[in-house]
């Protein structure tokens, strides 16, 4: 579906950095590279008009509005009410773990939040309903699912106001999350997964259990994934904010024996509770993960 | 205390530098990270870094041990306190002292045991660094000097007296003084009990800062006869007294010859148990002087013969101290006995008395002194001058000044005066007229003496009382062995009596005198050969000429302080303007006397003062290896170079992880 493409270089993480604007990296992203690859796997009856959209490439020509062609020369899409019965919800994690970054362009929150409104983005774009939630110990925003533009702006609006701060409760977040769910659909968690996995799991269990499609974007930092340090370190935890004294390669052995068993344990439970759980690191171009996410859709529809 | 044979190997220590550079090389500073979650870091975690770090520092303080043991090695290291180390010290300096007294004369099996001491000495020469410098104390030169120059003079180190410790100890301390190496003084001894006995009077092992190495060339199994003592009987002038004994065997059917003006006077057959004496007397004709000598074949000779004679100086010298008109009389008194027996007497003012009237005196007199000179107050607070007879008369006249309260321990704390007045003095009264003090004296009391101011408080036992008990003469032994005689009233010219003035004046003091003396044994010393001995004529105005047997001048006797006889033997001394005497000098009665210890050493000094026998010296020298030093740093290399493999893999596995 996707080969590795020389244009896609700008959409590296050290390269969207400088964009301030979430809403213009997001569409920098999506228009970019994704828009026409994502089909819905949700098919409405509605044929009530709503508006046209230019075609884009890759989508089925099918949809192609051939008379607006006739009398415009352009290829538009035409539009319709409730396309789509997509309700996805999108869980972002936004404590203060997520503030790491070893790179310094972009840290895991940043990544993180680029990624979710992309995601929006896609959703929206192709009439499916967003909503988001954000949590670190609590939940301190919730926004139902909407399908409508103004839905994506506030969802926008949000990710950029937020700071990450506060300690990570994934497993709480999801079960809260999964308490306020009615109809089935799609929840994607984007977290560092730093909590107790069998908190975790739980969460996980109980979204499946409300039937919902759970996608899980584990993001980490690279040194997050294989820790190495030449000096003497003093740790300072970013959620807590205790310090502990290590040596290099004490500390190396320890991070890395642990952070491989604990999502391990996650990989195992997520496998049994057919979830898809994704690594992203946060110097991996944007498109890759979104591209991985909605191949995964894909294959679900 | 630690010292190198070869110390420019130390240099090798810059190379300790190097690991602890690599370490701080590596060591960076730590660095603060904000992590997103130290949960992975537990307990376990910082305890492991804590541990890891630990074995770093482990590791470069074996690193830095590792090559300070292989310096060392190079260097070869020894301890100064061990004196068998030392001697393979090239910078070092071996003082030796070899014991010079006769006993070193003894003859074990072929070899005399000072004879010994050298060939011990030789074989220590060959062992030591050709760098390392020898001195050997010589008693003529009176210090010690290089080897070299005494080579020559080896006989010259065997005298018959024993030199004093202190002499050694200060031309020692004198020699390294301007001595940069590492000094070690190695003495050579049969280590008998008098030699043992000096060396401990003067604490010479704590007082040397250096390393002692003391070797006893002492026999196994001494034996030996000889003569004791041989003396004129005073009962029998004509009787030559001779005391003989026998150590480690008996003696068996030996005879003894009195000799005497050349011919042999007496011949006797004498048999002694085993560390035994007997006394012989032997009947001889003549009063000359001659000497007893023992016909047998023993390992110590010396002592086989003994001189004696029989017309001996027995004088003894008077020194009266005090104001010289109040103390005319009791001089005169003195100087009007018997003229053998108190000779001679000097007068001193207080102010001018030197230390050297005070210990070439027998018998002090203070008749009224007001103050007590310096060298007084030594005599009564120290042994150094040896007991003496002392006269004490305070003074009690109106405007005298009591100068008993310098020594409370002899006058007592409290003293009373009393005054009779004019008109009714007291008398004198004697316990009795038969005893050996009072014999001969007429009365019990005698009216003639009358006191009328005494100290009516006197300690010590009472010799002589007044008329109403209070005692007038008594008599002590302080702690020092001092004899006193304490008077109550002065004996001098006084207003507070008439003693001088009366007949019994004379014969008092003499008896009183006799009396002190006979308290502290005092008799007419022997002369030792070898050991020096107060000049008998010290302060006298006139010198004495000394002439041997044979009619030989041997020397003259000025004003000097100390004089000594160097070979046993008869000597004539001829006193200016007196009748002269014989003295009789012999070895120390002590050289012969075979009873050997080492001296103590304190337990402070221990670990560098060695005792061994001449057997052990002998095997340390041919000992490469010395004292375990070396075992200890090759075990030391082995266990770091173990500990380096162990720590380094482990810290090397996980760095490269």
């Amino acid at each position: 579906m996707y080969k590795k493409n020389k244009s896609f270089t700008f959409l590296n993480p050290e390269h969207l950095a400088p964009i301030r604007n979430l809403e213009l990296r997001a569409r920098l992203i999506v228009e970019g590279t994704i828009a026409g690859l994502h089909q819905s796997p949700y098919h409405g009856f509605s044929t009530e008009f709503l508006e046209y959209r230019p075609y884009l490439p890759g989508e089925s020509t099918r949809r192609i509005d051939w008379r607006k062609f006739a009398k415009t020369d352009r290829t538009v899409v035409r539009l319709f009410e409730d396309e789509t019965n997509l309700f996805a919800h999108i869980l972002i994690d936004k404590s203060a773990s997520m503030k790491f970054s070893s790179t310094k362009t972009m840290d895991k929150y940043d990544y993180a939040r680029t990624l979710a409104a992309s995601l929006a983005l896609i959703l929206v774009r192709q009439r499916d309903a967003v909503g988001l939630s954000a949590f670190d110990e609590t939940t301190s925003c919730y926004i139902a699912p909407h399908s409508t533009n103004i839905q994506l702006k506030t969802i926008m609006a949000q990710l950029d106001r937020m700071e990450a701060s506060g300690v990570t409760r994934c497993g709480a977040a999801l079960s809260r999350l999964a308490r306020t769910l009615k109809k089935r659909g799609l929840c994607i968690v984007i977290s560092d997964l730093f909590d107790e996995p069998e908190e975790i799991i739980r969460g996980l269990r109980h979204l499946r259990f409300k039937k919902q499609d759970v996608i899980v974007l584990r993001i980490a930092d690279p040194m997050e994934q294989n820790f190495k340090h030449a000096a003497s370190l003093k740790i300072h935890d970013l959620e807590t904010g205790e310090k502990l004294s290590l040596d290099p390669v004490t500390a190396a052995r320890f991070f890395n024996q642990g952070v491989a068993g604990h999502h391990a344990v996650i990989k195992r439970a997520c496998r049994e509770l057919s979830i898809d759980c994704e690594l992203v690191l946060t110097n991996e171009p944007f498109h890759k993960a979104l591209l991985r996410v909605l191949d995964k859709r894909r294959r679900m529809s | 205390m630690l010292s190198f044979y070869r110390p420019a190997f130390l240099w090798g220590l810059v190379f300790l530098a190097a690991p602890i550079i690599i370490h701080f090389f590596n060591r960076r500073r730590s660095v603060l990270l904000d992590f997103s979650t130290v949960r992975f870091f537990r307990i376990t975690a910082v305890r492991a870094s804590k541990i890891r770090r630990l074995k770093r520092l482990l590791l470069l303080c074996s690193r830095c041990l590792l090559i300070a043991v292989i310096v060392a090695l190079f260097a070869k290291p020894y301890s100064k306190s061990n004196p068998f180390a030392a001697l393979s010290d090239p910078n070092g300096a071996i003082f030796c002292w070899i014991d010079p007294t006769i006993s070193m004369k003894y003859k074990d099996g072929n070899v005399q045991l000072w004879e010994r001491a050298l060939s011990l000495l030789d074989s220590l020469d060959q062992k030591l660094p050709l760098s390392s410098q020898q001195y050997w104390f010589s008693d003529a030169q009176g210090g010690f000097i290089p080897k070299e120059v005494i080579t020559s003079e080896k006989v010259d180190f065997t005298r018959n007296g024993l030199a004093h410790p202190e002499k050694i100890f200060n031309s020692l301390k004198n020699t390294i003084r301007n001595f940069s190496g590492f000094p070690l003084l190695v003495i050579v001894s049969d280590f008998q009990d008098n030699v043992s006995r000096a060396l401990d009077s003067m604490s010479f092992f704590n007082q040397a800062k250096i390393p002692i190495m003391c070797v006893s060339v002492a026999p196994h199994a001494p034996w030996n006869f000889g003569i004791r003592k041989a003396s004129v009987s005073r009962e029998h002038p004509s009787t030559i007294v001779s005391t003989i004994s026998a150590q480690g065997r008996p003696c068996n059917q030996t005879g003894m010859s009195v000799v005497s003006g050349g011919m042999r006077l007496g011949h006797n057959v004498v048999s002694v148990k085993t560390n035994e004496h007997v006394t012989i007397n032997t009947e001889i004709s003549n009063e000359r002087g001659g000497f007893v000598s023992l016909d047998v074949e023993d390992p110590f000779s010396f002592d086989n013969v003994n001189y004696f004679v029989t017309e001996g100086n027995k004088s003894f010298r008077v020194l009266v101290i005090g104001d010289s008109t109040k103390c005319f009389p009791i001089a005169a008194a003195f100087r009007s006995m018997q003229k053998e027996w108190w000779d001679p007497v000097i007068v001193r003012e207080p102010r001018f008395v030197s230390y050297n009237d005070i210990d070439s005196a027998d018998c002090i007199v203070l008749n009224e002194v007001s103050f007590l000179p310096r060298a007084v107050q030594l005599l009564v607070s120290t042994r150094s001058m040896g007991a003496k007879a002392i006269l004490f008369s305070p003074g009690v006249d109106s405007g005298s000044i009591f100068a008993g309260n310098d020594f409370p321990n002899i006058m007592g704390k409290s003293r009373k005066l009393s005054d009779t007045g004019a008109v009714k003095p007291r008398f004198l009264a004697f316990p009795d007229t038969l005893s050996e003090l009072w014999k001969g004296f007429h009365g019990l009391n005698n009216v003639d003496v009358g006191i009328f101011r005494f100290c009516d408080s006197l300690r010590g036992e009472a010799l002589c009382r007044l008329d109403n008990g209070s005692p007038f003469a008594s008599g002590l032994i302080d702690s020092i062995g001092n004899s006193w005689i304490l008077f109550a009233s002065p004996i001098g010219l006084t207003q507070s009596n008439n003693l001088c003035e009366t007949g019994i004046y004379v014969p008092f003091l003499d008896r009183v005198s006799r009396f002190a003396l006979a308290s502290i044994h005092k008799d007419v010393e022997e002369w030792v050969a070898g050991k020096p001995r107060r000049n008998p004529f010290y302060g006298a105005k006139h010198p004495a000429l000394v002439d041997n047997e044979q009619g030989k001048r041997m020397a003259q006797w000025d004003n000097q302080p100390l004089v000594v006889f160097n070979e046993p033997g008869i000597y004539r001394i001829q006193p200016f303007g007196l009748p002269s005497y014989q003295v009789a000098v012999n070895i120390d009665p002590e050289e012969a006397l075979f009873t050997y210890r080492f001296p103590h050493v304190p337990s402070s000094v221990k670990d560098r003062v060695k005792l061994c026998d001449y057997g052990d010296f002998l095997n340390g020298l041919h000992d490469e290896k010395g004292p375990g030093f070396f075992n200890v740093l090759w075990i030391m290399l082995a266990a770091l170079m173990l500990a380096e493999a162990l720590l380094w893999e482990k810290v090397d596995k996980r760095d490269n992880r």
